[in-house]
């Protein structure tokens, strides 16, 4: 047993990987979510803003975060309907345009058609030159966007008037999946303004830990994984809960994926804890 | 030499970049150098894409080890560029496509009519130019500003924002009055200057030909006439499925003289093109859904709507008991869905606002007249108009619409005109236009209906059928019409499309290749990071023990196990709970160790850079020293 165990074939992990991961997802298991104070802080950054507000959302990302980053990105983006802020939509990287298309279609067009393209909402699409873009939204945004993604002129689009440069807008929100992302909106744009740009973001696991040093100065607010985003979403239903018969399923995207996530980690701790009792235990039957 | 001007760049670049940074004055400077940038990574690009192919197509060739790999690299890459770059699939941009004109070659020097106003050019200072869109058309003459063309509503806006002094502007007002097609034309000609077309809108009569040949006696001008009334008469038919019951060939006439019907043939014709309004009118000859009461009555029993004591609503409902069983959950489908219909009330209150009299704007002219009379506090906003009230034969038209078996809107606007003595006033058919922009068709509803009826629970066949059968025959005619719009049309700019456009090329490889296949390698993580956690984390030390119970506590804090397994922790020790340990680890170790390791490299990159600044760091031009 204990050979066995020892020379386990890592098939046999990937089968326990993969039924972990499938049982909570066909059993729809749900699990409870209690809002961290950082995932309150970042609520409140949006909720706290008067009606009609400029929000700047910045698509970092590309659909292989989409498991972490979709349902936060579609969070902000409720929240932000649901509070009538005016959104502009921006990417740095090359995909995040594709993205913002997919939310404007499937959420905004779909969930809240009251909204008015290049009234309430503009997708202003994607830009090469990573914190370049950044560093030009800074003092003259209308000289790189002269247009939005559908070449609409931007002097003609009416949300955009008043809008020059990033520090016109009453909240920047960077849903970001590593470099050009969320650090670099930090040291370009809230660390050269720290009074003038507000930042908050949703990040992936991995990225979150290297910006804990920038809250709460320089980021405001911060969602972590997936699990800031159930939190997130959590905060969402309790504020604004959807009307009686309306499908909540659209709203718990996260919270869906809570349950997989748990009995993934458990899984992982098991494998962690039973690899060292198998190497403690074959460090003593070792003769010395 | 091939040293020395390389390491001058990036001196200059630092050195601008730096200065850029701490000095407010030269900020333009390092976003010209960061322009600069962006040229450099674009050839860089180029050379990358090329250096690809050929590594990979070198392995290919001499069937190296996973040569299969590089093939499938070469496929995928030259594959999406191609249809990215041809625009495989992808549909004319539609706000350039000028739906429901023809357009005929006119160069602007052949077009016949130049219009001038007394007035100046303002003078600008630096390098602001005309806008782009008249540059061609405007000029100055004789104290006169000549415009050649018309004077289209983008122009107009972008003249008036070109200079904002009221005699400017009262220049381009006049200009933009003068500018015009003559009278019989307006709203049917135009000319577009970029791609110097003469457009007409519709199909030509022989007699408006007529008329306007005899506007110039240029030959360019006539060729452009002919060409369009040839374009104006090019017949387009499809065959239609059954037709809707409103649909006669006296009202397919009504909404275009253009249009022609049989029925006893089937089939819709039309000559020319077809504006969207067009097939807009065409599209909606399917009765719009019912509205509700304002007021339901109670309930008459828990598996019932309440709605039912109306008569529309209980006729549904039976028609739907009659073909199957309903459970109580799809009856309060059946009650929510009955409830979000649109109700009298509310279109009445649509039109009670759309009447409410708005303030009229001044014009530049007359705010330059104010002026020069002497006035000195000029609003721009003149008095407010009259408010326009429904009369109470126009709320009864309403209504007794409303309570007809079938409803069509523009059974209500002939309504409406018969109740206000022959014409529907402007701001009455502006608000029926709006309202019933989100009213859904009857069978649009029903399908709600269905689709909510079957998340609650099974449907038969018949029921299925009967919630469905409408809804089918408006997509088949709906079809129909869009192929008949498709057809009719000339496409103008075939490129102008977006590379990715919904169901293009681009679009499909995106949606279905790219988007998954990324998924699955951020997914296969997890399976890999289990097994290596399984056999190569061990506590085999202290520091590797600390890790190992850091890594214990944020993975069960990271999700609800961490409130489960310790929420029953009193206050006091509430920081030794699970999250709370996670959040001190984040916030206070992770801190730390990210702060330091920040500063570390803030600092190395700082030595780095003034190194390389300062030619002392040679390592990127392949120098040793």
């Amino acid at each position: 047993m204990f050979q066995k165990l020892q020379q386990l074939d890592r098939r046999w992990v990937f089968l326990m990987m993969l039924l972990a991961v499938a049982w909570p997802m066909l059993a729809d298991w749900r699990v409870p979510e209690k809002p961290t104070l950082l995932v309150r802080q970042t609520f409140d950054a949006i909720d706290r803003l008067p009606e009609g507000s400029r929000i700047l959302l910045s698509w970092d990302w590309d659909p292989s975060a989409e498991g972490e980053l979709g349902p936060m990105a579609n969070a902000f983006v409720r929240h932000c309907c649901q509070k009538k802020h005016k959104m502009v939509f921006i990417a740095l990287w090359p995909v995040g345009q594709q993205l913002i298309d997919d939310t404007i279609e499937k959420l905004i067009q779909a969930e809240y058609p009251h909204l008015v393209y290049g009234r309430d909402y503009v997708n202003l699409g994607f830009k090469p030159g990573n914190e370049g873009v950044i560093k030009v939204m800074l003092t003259d945004l209308r000289q790189l966007y002269t247009t939005d993604a559908r070449g609409t002129n931007i002097e003609k689009i009416p949300v955009m008037r008043g809008l020059n440069t990033v520090r016109d807008f009453d909240l920047v929100v960077s849903v970001s999946a590593g470099y050009p992302g969320i650090k670099e909106w930090v040291q370009y744009a809230s660390a050269a303004y720290p009074n003038q740009v507000r930042l908050i973001t949703g990040t992936t696991g991995v990225s979150a830990p290297l910006l804990y040093p920038y809250i709460p100065d320089q980021l405001q607010g911060m969602l972590g994984a997936i699990k800031g985003a159930a939190e997130y979403e959590q905060l969402f239903l309790e504020k604004y809960p959807p009307p009686p018969g309306e499908d909540r399923g659209k709203y718990q995207e996260a919270l869906r994926r809570m349950g997989p996530q748990l009995a993934a980690h458990l899984l992982m701790i098991g494998l962690i804890l039973l690899g060292n009792i198998l190497y403690f235990a074959g460090r003593q039957r070792r003769p010395s | 030499m091939k040293r020395t001007i390389p390491l001058a760049i990036t001196f200059l670049c630092g050195v601008v970049l730096l200065a850029a940074h701490f000095s407010p004055y030269t900020h333009r400077w390092g976003e010209a150098a960061m322009i600069w940038f962006d040229i450099l990574a674009s050839i860089a690009f180029l050379l990358g894409g090329g250096n690809l192919l050929k590594v990979h197509l070198k392995k290919v060739v001499t069937q190296q080890a996973g040569w299969a790999y590089s093939l499938i690299t070469v496929v995928a890459f030259v594959v999406t560029l191609w249809v990215g770059l041809v625009k495989w699939g992808v549909p004319p941009a539609a706000h350039l496509e000028h739906y429901g004109e023809s357009f005929a070659h006119l160069p602007l020097e052949e077009f016949p009519f130049t219009y001038s106003v007394p007035g100046q050019l303002p003078e600008k200072t630096g390098r602001v130019l005309l806008p782009a869109s008249v540059r061609a058309q405007l000029r100055q003459a004789d104290g006169q500003v000549v415009f050649r063309g018309w004077l289209l509503p983008n122009q107009k806006s972008d003249l008036l924002a070109y200079h904002p002094t009221l005699a400017w502007r009262c220049v381009v007002e006049q200009l933009a009055q003068a500018a015009q097609p003559p009278e019989p034309f307006r709203g049917k000609l135009a000319y577009y200057p970029e791609p110097q077309a003469l457009a007409f809108r519709g199909s030509m009569t022989a007699q408006q030909r007529a008329e306007l040949e005899a506007l110039s006696p240029s030959a360019a001008w006539r060729s452009a006439i002919v060409a369009l009334y040839e374009a104006g008469q090019r017949q387009t038919e499809v065959v239609v499925p059954s037709a809707p019951e409103r649909l006669t060939p006296e009202e397919a006439r009504k909404i275009s003289p253009a249009l022609d019907y049989d029925p006893a043939g089937r089939t819709l014709r039309i000559r020319g093109p077809m504006s969207l309004a067009e097939r807009e009118a065409l599209e909606r000859q399917f009765p719009l859904a019912r509205p509700k009461k304002v007021a339901d009555p109670g309930g008459t029993s828990s598996d019932q709507p309440r709605g039912l004591p109306e008569p529309y609503c209980q006729a549904l409902w039976k028609a739907l008991q009659e073909r199957g069983p309903l459970n109580a959950p799809q009856a309060e489908a059946f009650q929510t869905h009955w409830d979000r219909r649109w109700t009298v009330e509310q279109l009445l209150e649509a039109i009670r606002l759309a009447g409410l009299g708005e303030p009229t704007e001044k014009t530049a002219c007359q705010m330059l007249a104010e002026l020069q009379q002497g006035a000195s506090d000029i609003q721009p906003i003149g008095p407010r108009r009259p408010d326009q009230t429904l009369r109470p034969e126009q709320e009864a038209a309403i209504r007794a619409w409303a309570a007809s078996p079938r409803l069509y809107r523009e059974d209500l606007l002939d309504r409406l005109a018969q109740a206000s003595g022959g014409q529907t006033p402007a701001f009455l058919q502006t608000a029926v236009h709006n309202f019933f922009q989100q009213v859904p068709t009857e069978a649009e509803a029903k399908k709600t209906l269905c689709v909510a009826l079957l998340r609650a629970g099974p449907l038969t066949e018949a029921q299925r059928e009967f919630l469905l059968a409408d809804y089918r025959a408006q997509w088949a005619w709906r079809t129909a019409v869009g192929e008949l719009f498709r057809q009719a049309h000339r496409v103008k700019f075939p490129w102008s499309g977006q590379y990715n456009a919904g169901g293009s090329a681009f679009w499909w490889i995106y949606e279905y290749m790219f988007k998954p296949l990324t998924a699955t390698m951020f997914a296969l993580l997890a399976f890999y990071v289990a097994s290596a956690a399984f056999r190569a984390f061990r506590a085999k030390n202290l520091e590797a023990a600390l890790l190992l119970g850091t890594a214990f506590i944020v993975l069960l804090g990271r999700t609800a196990a961490g409130t489960l397994v310790t929420g029953w922790l009193p206050d006091w020790l509430g920081w030794l709970r699970v999250e709370e340990l996670t959040v001190l680890i984040m916030t206070v170790f992770n801190t730390a160790g990210t702060r330091a390791i920040m500063i570390g490299i803030a600092l190395g990159t700082a030595a780095t850079s003034l190194k390389i600044i300062l030619g002392m760091d040679r390592s990127y031009l392949g120098s040793d020293k």
